[in-house]
């Protein structure tokens, strides 16, 4: 769509255009605009609420609870770490809701947007980064919970847990990467809003959120190295728990969030061209 | 000579008619896939719904600083047009190239949110138009005290009447400074005095050097803000010009002849009765041929019938409608009133001239009747013949003198107006109520 003469600032609109440095420099020249969108979402979800911001605090906790009655103590489901059951499974909510939040939002964020796509020019990828930010305002809200909850029960503190933090990053990381993909086919097929929240409720059980990978039989377990989302929760909880962290494993995870990324960024600004006119 | 600011060069958009236009289910698309499978892939459908071309071969250079009009009827694609220089959505054909920051206003109040205060959203909405926050912060003061709104500032937007969320959101986009400016249809929003303060805000920035494009059915605020004016039909530019020749072809544009005139004769089908019948009308202004006329200047209606019989006094008359469809007034020969005779048979031409200082801006169209009145007989009434448009160049020298913004009525005569000084004014009430 867009592409730049070299010998002077001439920006130049065209039917089509491979993907290229334009594209990223348009983005990052709308940084600021990224933040203010993210902004809004948090403001606005807050402000609307009575409970405020407390229910990114009670979402994550109420949750873990229920995944502790029925697992933990019906089901006798029993962390891996030397950490109580509670804690353990937060820090699995925590991770996936960041996830699962960023990349539902992400998914809608175009279609909830569609008076500014209609009416003024931004790069469209902004809408879902955006979303993801605000997942990941949320998630660090339920992470101070988590914190929280450390304390309470005496678990210890590693010197590893600083990486929690750039582990969590690659959830979010693959809540973007499939978000572009979401996000732009769910103006093309609206199927995706109704088969996206399926495929997310179908994840959190093929994911270790609230039982460890180990439960799962070895002949089995490949299955699990297939779901990325899987290595993440594990790593998260290694370098929290001070525990070996998957390090081959989450490296491989990252170049496959960033192959699916730049794809869907290539086939979100492929479709870009005609959001509008897809609304 | 600078190079064109906007160049656009073969310009064309082509849209999907039909229930599908552009939406496709996931099970159309695996049934076609399965038909085909690589065409899933690429994202090409089976078959071509029907499509339209909403632009067509559209070509024009803007120069840095113009002001110019994009006028044409519904659907001759203007939206289509601003859409794709503002990026909204790109061309199917063609290429536009642009040599400056381009913002566009289609529509007040883009991103606002209502749940968010004044302030937030001032900032919110400036940042959507292409803003940096400190850009925003640096014209915050001029924006509040333009909307204002200073006393509402925090409170949510959802809460404001609608004449402040309107002037909240074209005060921000009023302070954007691109290269280029495109705006569409905005000033039809708020009330008079807004309004007025709207237009004069784009007379500034479209004085102040630099380029702004300006869609609008409102023909008298096209006229007074921009030089130029680029007319749609169709999807195809149909004239290009200044702005007076071409908001005069667009509103001779009904008849698709020559914008001024109607020749019966040449249209082999004269209308009238065995009595009497119209030959032909037009319009004879200060620019021959322009169907749009200087307020100051007077113009003249000709019409030309040919009396087949005495037996009746005829009578032509010239009605003037508006842009509402009002009549504004008529006018008839005196002739008749006169005379009380009929004419002999033969051909005539009748002129009536309109004084210059008597009409009000914008469009009208002329009806040509010849009637008797007594007993009242209408032998010829044609509507619509042909529009006009009244223009103010702005010179000052009008009524409008240099005041800008909105001027009702459905005539501006300058009339004669004597003020004399009665000596100093003293005992007045306290409180200056006078």
């Amino acid at each position: 769509m867009t592409a730049t003469d070299t010998s002077e600032r001439v920006l130049i609109l065209r039917p089509t255009a491979a993907l290229s440095w334009q594209d990223f420099r348009d983005a990052w020249d709308y940084r600021e605009l990224l933040l203010i969108l993210a902004l809004r979402d948090v403001q606005v979800r807050y402000k609307q609420a009575s409970l405020g911001i407390a229910w990114a605090l009670l979402q994550p906790l109420v949750q873990m609870l229920i995944f502790t009655v029925l697992f933990n103590r019906f089901a006798g489901i029993h962390g891996d770490s030397a950490v109580p059951y509670p804690v353990f499974c937060l820090a699995g909510v925590t991770v996936w809701s960041l996830f699962a939040n960023g990349l539902s939002h992400a998914s809608e964020s175009l279609l909830a947007s569609s008076n500014l796509v209609t009416k003024v020019y931004f790069p469209r990828v902004l809408l879902p980064l955006a979303s993801i930010l605000t997942a990941v305002v949320d998630s660090s809200i339920a992470g101070l919970l988590l914190l929280g909850l450390m304390v309470v029960m005496h678990v210890p503190f590693h010197a590893t847990a600083l990486l929690a933090v750039p582990i969590a990053g690659v959830a979010a990381l693959f809540a973007a990467a499939l978000g572009l993909w979401t996000s732009a086919l769910n103006l093309q097929f609206r199927d995706v809003r109704h088969a996206l929240p399926f495929f997310i409720q179908i994840m959190v059980y093929a994911t270790p959120v609230f039982y460890p990978a180990s439960l799962v039989p070895a002949k089995y377990a490949f299955l699990l190295s297939l779901n990325p989302m899987a290595t993440v929760i594990e790593g998260f909880r290694a370098a929290l728990f001070g525990t070996p962290i998957p390090l081959a494993r989450l490296g491989l995870s990252v170049v496959a969030a960033v192959v699916v990324g730049l794809l869907g960024f290539v086939r979100f600004r492929h479709l870009e061209r005609t959001f509008a006119d897809r609304i | 000579m600078s190079e064109a600011i906007i160049q656009a060069r073969n310009l064309g958009k082509r849209y999907q008619l039909g229930a599908t236009s552009g939406r496709t289910t996931l099970r159309d698309a695996l049934a076609s896939g399965i038909k085909a499978p690589l065409r899933l892939l690429r994202g090409a459908r089976a078959a071509d719904p029907e499509t339209f071309w909403a632009l067509k071969d559209v070509a024009f250079d803007i120069t840095a600083g113009e002001a110019v009009g994009i006028i044409g009827r519904n659907g001759a694609g203007k939206s289509t047009l601003l859409k794709i220089l503002s990026r909204i959505t790109s061309p199917t054909t063609g290429e536009v190239r642009l040599r400056g920051k381009v913002a566009s206003l289609l529509e007040v109040g883009t991103g606002f949110h209502g749940e968010l205060s004044g302030r937030e959203n001032i900032f919110l909405n400036g940042a959507i138009m292409g803003m940096t926050r400190a850009e925003v912060r640096q014209r915050f003061d001029e924006i509040v005290a333009f909307a204002e709104i200073d006393k509402f500032l925090d409170t949510p937007v959802k809460r404001y009447s609608s004449g402040m969320y309107v002037r909240l959101a074209f005060a921000v986009a009023a302070h954007l400074q691109p290269e280029i400016l495109v705006v569409d249809e905005v000033l039809a929003v708020g009330d008079a005095s807004f309004q007025k303060k709207c237009l004069g805000k784009m007379q500034t920035v479209a004085s102040g050097g630099r380029t702004v494009l300006f869609v609008s059915h409102n023909m008298a605020a096209i006229t007074r803000l921009c030089s130029r004016a680029i007319l749609l039909s169709r999807g195809q530019v149909a004239a290009d010009g200044p702005v007076a020749k071409v908001a005069g072809i667009y509103a001779g544009g009904a008849t698709g002849e020559s914008a001024t005139e109607v020749d019966f004769r040449k249209r082999g089908k004269v209308p009238g009765s065995e009595h009497v019948r119209l030959l032909a009308a037009r319009l004879l202004g200060d620019q021959p041929g322009s169907p749009s006329v200087d307020i100051r200047r007077p113009f003249s209606i000709q019409c030309d019938f040919e009396v087949l019989t005495d037996r009746y006094p005829l009578n032509p008359n010239i009605h003037f409608f508006g842009e509402d469809g009002a009549c504004i007034f008529i006018t008839s020969d005196g002739y008749v009133r006169e005379n009380q005779a009929p004419r002999r048979p033969g051909v005539y031409r009748s002129t009536v001239t309109v004084p210059g200082n008597f009409m009000s801006e914008g469009m009208f169209s002329v009806d040509v009747a010849l009637s008797t009145s007594d007993p009242t007989i209408v032998h010829v009434a044609e509507r619509g013949l042909f529009s006009f448009s009244v223009y103010d160049p702005g010179e000052g020298d009008s009524l409008r003198g240099n005041y800008g913004g909105p001027f009702p009525g459905a005539v501006r005569p300058m009339l004669p107006w004597r003020t004399e000084a009665l000596g100093t004014v003293v005992n007045l009430r306290e409180g200056g109520e006078a």
